[in-house]
Parts: C-alpha cells; sequence; structure tokens
C-alpha cells in the first residue's frame, strides 16, 4: 500500500513497458519544426 | 509537425464532464496562426454559400469527439412580373446545398486577426453537440410576391409579399457552446485551464413582446447550462469570461450560441416597406421561440487529438503541454478551492494524478501523465488502463494515443509563476 501511495500512476505507467524519461512535459511542432529523431535499434 | 490521435474512443456520449490541461504557446506560433487566417477560404458551395470556419484563427490545444455536419445553405431566384411589363426578380426559398463538418469540441486559444474585436490571445473553448434547436421567428423570407388591383379593376396596384418564417437556417450547425472570454493569455509561460461543464438541462427561449423589464434577455430564457472554470488557479465567471455563450442569468449560466441569438430577438422580427407606401403582407410571422434537447456530447467512437486530431493537422501549431485529466460525468465547482488543489497544488505546480484520484474518488477516462507517456502517447486514464480481478493493470491498446512526427521533452515543467498561487 506504501508503495502504491508513494509511486502511485507514477508506477503504472512504468508497467506500460516504455522507455522511461523524467518530467512532465512535452512540446508538439508544426511542419517548421525539426524532423522526427531516428529510431534507434 | 507532431501530434497525438486517438482514432476511436470506447467513452461513452456525455453530458458532463470536467478537463485538467496545462500548456504554453509563442508569439510566433500566434504569428502562423494569424497568417492561416489571413490566407484561409472557407469550403465553396456556389450562391455564395460556404460552411463553417474551423480553426480559422485558433491554435488548437485538445480535440474530441465524433465529427458533426452542418447544413449550409443557398438561396433560388424566383420571377417578379410588374404589373406594368417587366420582371423583376427576388431570392427565396432556402435550399440545403451541402454538408460539410462543424468545428470540433475542442480547448484551444483564438488569436486576433485584425477584422474583429479581438485584440488579444485569449481562451477558447467550444463543446459540439449533434442536436439542432427548434426555433421559429428568427429570420423570414418573402416565400412569394405579386400584385393585385385594389379597389379591383382601379388599376391602382398593391403588392402582396407572403411572408414564410425559415428560422431553420439559424440552425444549420447542430447546437454550440462556445466559450470566448475576453481577457488575455500570455505567451512563452505556462498556463493551467481547468474547465467543468453540465449541458444536461434542455435550454428554452421564449420571446417577451412589449416587455418593460431592464433585462428583457434574461426575462426570455427559462433555463440554462451550467459551466465553471479556472484559469491558472483563479476561478471565472460572468459575463466577460463566458462570452458568447453566457446565459444572462447567474455567473455560470450557459446556453447554446443559438439560443443567445432568440434571446435577443425578443420582438418579431421586421417586415421591410416598399418605398410607395409599404406592402401587404400575409404567411407566417411568429413571435421569437427557441427549443433544445439536451443532448450529450458525441465522443463515442469519435477521436481525441493533441493539440489536434488526424483531420486537423493543417492548424497545429507549436505549443507545449503537460497533464492532460479528462473525466467524463463528472461535474466540478471550480470557485471551490479545495476542488482546484486537486490538480493544482498551493505552490501552483500539478497535483500528482494518485493525488487527484484519491481527492476525486476516481480516475481519469483519459490520462496522460508524464513526459514518456506523452511521448509515445500512453493513456493510463480507464480508456486505455484497466485493472483487473487480480490487482493487475491490463494495457487497452484501442485506448493509445498513435503519436506522428517529433514529441520532445520540454523543460521546465508545469509551474505557474510564484506570486500566483493562493
Amino acid at each position: 500500500m506504501a508503495l502504491e501511495d508513494d509511486l502511485g500512476l507514477d508506477y503504472l505507467t512504468k508497467l506500460v513497458n516504455v522507455q522511461w524519461e523524467s518530467g512532465l512535459a512535452v512540446e508538439f511542432f508544426d511542419n517548421d519544426g525539426p524532423p522526427e529523431e531516428p529510431v534507434t535499434a | 509537425m507532431s501530434y497525438l490521435h486517438l482514432p476511436s474512443i470506447n467513452l461513452a456520449d456525455f453530458s458532463k464532464g470536467t478537463i485538467s490541461l496545462w500548456f504554453r504557446f509563442s508569439n510566433d506560433s500566434v504569428g502562423k496562426a494569424r497568417e492561416y487566417a489571413a490566407n484561409y477560404q472557407p469550403p465553396d458551395f456556389g450562391d455564395s454559400a460556404t460552411g463553417p470556419d474551423i480553426f480559422k484563427a485558433t491554435i488548437p490545444l485538445l480535440t474530441f469527439g465524433r465529427k458533426v455536419m452542418a447544413h449550409t445553405y443557398g438561396f433560388v431566384s424566383h420571377a417578379w412580373p410588374f404589373p406594368t411589363g417587366g420582371i423583376g426578380t427576388y431570392t427565396a426559398e432556402s435550399v440545403i446545398k451541402a454538408d460539410s463538418p462543424c468545428e470540433p469540441s475542442h480547448l484551444g486559444l483564438t488569436v486576433p486577426t485584425g477584422h474583429d474585436d479581438q485584440t488579444t490571445v485569449a481562451l477558447r473553448m467550444v463543446f459540439q453537440s449533434e442536436t439542432r434547436a427548434r426555433v421559429q421567428g428568427l429570420l423570414t423570407e418573402a416565400s412569394d410576391i405579386h400584385w393585385k388591383q385594389d379597389p379591383p379593376d382601379s388599376g391602382l396596384y398593391q403588392q402582396y409579399t407572403v411572408i414564410k418564417d425559415i428560422s431553420y437556417v439559424k440552425t444549420a450547425m447542430p447546437e454550440t457552446f462556445e466559450i470566448n472570454p475576453k481577457f488575455e493569455v500570455s505567451a512563452d509561460k505556462w498556463h493551467h485551464l481547468l474547465v467543468s461543464f453540465d449541458f444536461s438541462t434542455p435550454v428554452d427561449v421564449v420571446a417577451i413582446k412589449g416587455s418593460q423589464s431592464d433585462n428583457v434577455e434574461r426575462d426570455t430564457i427559462n433555463s440554462t447550462c451550467k459551466l465553471w472554470y479556472a484559469f491558472d488557479d483563479e476561478n471565472k465567471n460572468g459575463k466577460d469570461n463566458m462570452g458568447d455563450s453566457w446565459g444572462f442569468h447567474g455567473p455560470n449560466d450557459v446556453i447554446p450560441i443559438t439560443a443567445i441569438e432568440a434571446a435577443i430577438s425578443y420582438t418579431s422580427p421586421p417586415i421591410s416597406n416598399d418605398s410607395s407606401g409599404g406592402p401587404t403582407v400575409t404567411g407566417e410571422l411568429y413571435d421569437t421561440e427557441y427549443h433544445w434537447a439536451a443532448s450529450p456530447i458525441p465522443m463515442s467512437g469519435g477521436p481525441v487529438g493533441l493539440p489536434a486530431s488526424a483531420d486537423y493537422v493543417s492548424t497545429i501549431y507549436h505549443v507545449e503541454m503537460g497533464e492532460l485529466q479528462f473525466f467524463a460525468g463528472l461535474v466540478i465547482d471550480t470557485g471551490d478551492q479545495q476542488k482546484r488543489r486537486a490538480f493544482v497544488d498551493a505552490n501552483g505546480k500539478p497535483v500528482k494524478p494518485a493525488d487527484t484520484e484519491k481527492a476525486l474518488g476516481r480516475r481519469p477516462d483519459i490520462l496522460l501523465h508524464g513526459t514518456s507517456n506523452w511521448k509515445q502517447g500512453k493513456n493510463t486514464g480507464t480508456t486505455g488502463l484497466t485493472r483487473n480481478e487480480a490487482g493487475e493493470d491490463v494495457v487497452i491498446d484501442a485506448g493509445q494515443f498513435q503519436h506522428t512526427g517529433l514529441i520532445k521533452k520540454y523543460t521546465p515543467d508545469p509551474a505557474l509563476s510564484e506570486t500566483e498561487t493562493a
């Protein structure tokens, strides 16, 4: 219970099996934005 | 260009809801939205008939719901023979020329274009229903014009104009709520928007002829819906903060946009006179009435997009966002600081979703929490992640956003300025 209280959905999102990156925000771009970064294996 | 797109959400249509979102934008995006507006060409259906403007001067942040179609009306010319010879024409009989999409339900920003009263960047919140209002007395046309000798065989002709009520033209669009406050939203800083609404009340407007009231508009509106919102942790309400949908009653009362038009048309529409003593008019002349059967926001099976779904990518501009929580069926009063503290803490920073859940007693239906989840489009709300009987978390693939283009981590994290905390 203590673990859930501490981590809540932060913990749940880690279960979704994504590469974790800290922080809360992102930026979206229009057509003048930088190209998508290549995906590395 | 980049965006998140959930093609078909498994969430029932709803009349009540609450949305919390952090965002920021730059003046560069404002300039691009203005340029788009300057070059905007609405869809052309001929006979001067055009479709609704979609995101003409808008920086979208969130779009949601099934596509709703609007009628576009055109007019037909009729011959009007003169008694002394010759033929004139008049236009009548509004006919549907085409159907075209309405603006989607969305949260966004409207930018000044130089062609309207808007002088600063302001919030714009649109909630689109699928239901047209039933109206009368808002618009008439001449369905027939003819001449008749009066007295008979006198050689003196009177013009007879037969009036037809075509108020249905005013309901070309299914009803929508438009909240467009007047206050400025500044660029290059984080903002928080918390909006809650209850559109479950049918709205009725009935004209009062000859009223001596000092607020006839209010008196004609028999029922309203409700909307609450807080911007940067400050509760907002009243006429200036509600804009086009303010319902003339209480500070949080809102009504659909055609209801506003009905409320200010509390006398019958005037019939134009001609210069030769005025027409003899027969036909349909009704006192204004408006009735909207409350209908939910068409959400089930519709797309959700950040900053906009795939249909609107041409109007996506550079914006930063974080911490989206979307609750269907939940209503909160944003004037209650305790409710606001479920989303923005006393230091002006986002509250952890787990703590929001504790405070409100339920999970959001859409939750984008944390940079990683935003980048991947991972929705950990009830439509994206379920908890099974064993207490395990199961990802719902159909509830995940598709991510297109570069979505990049942004720092600093969302926060209001230190002086704005209560």
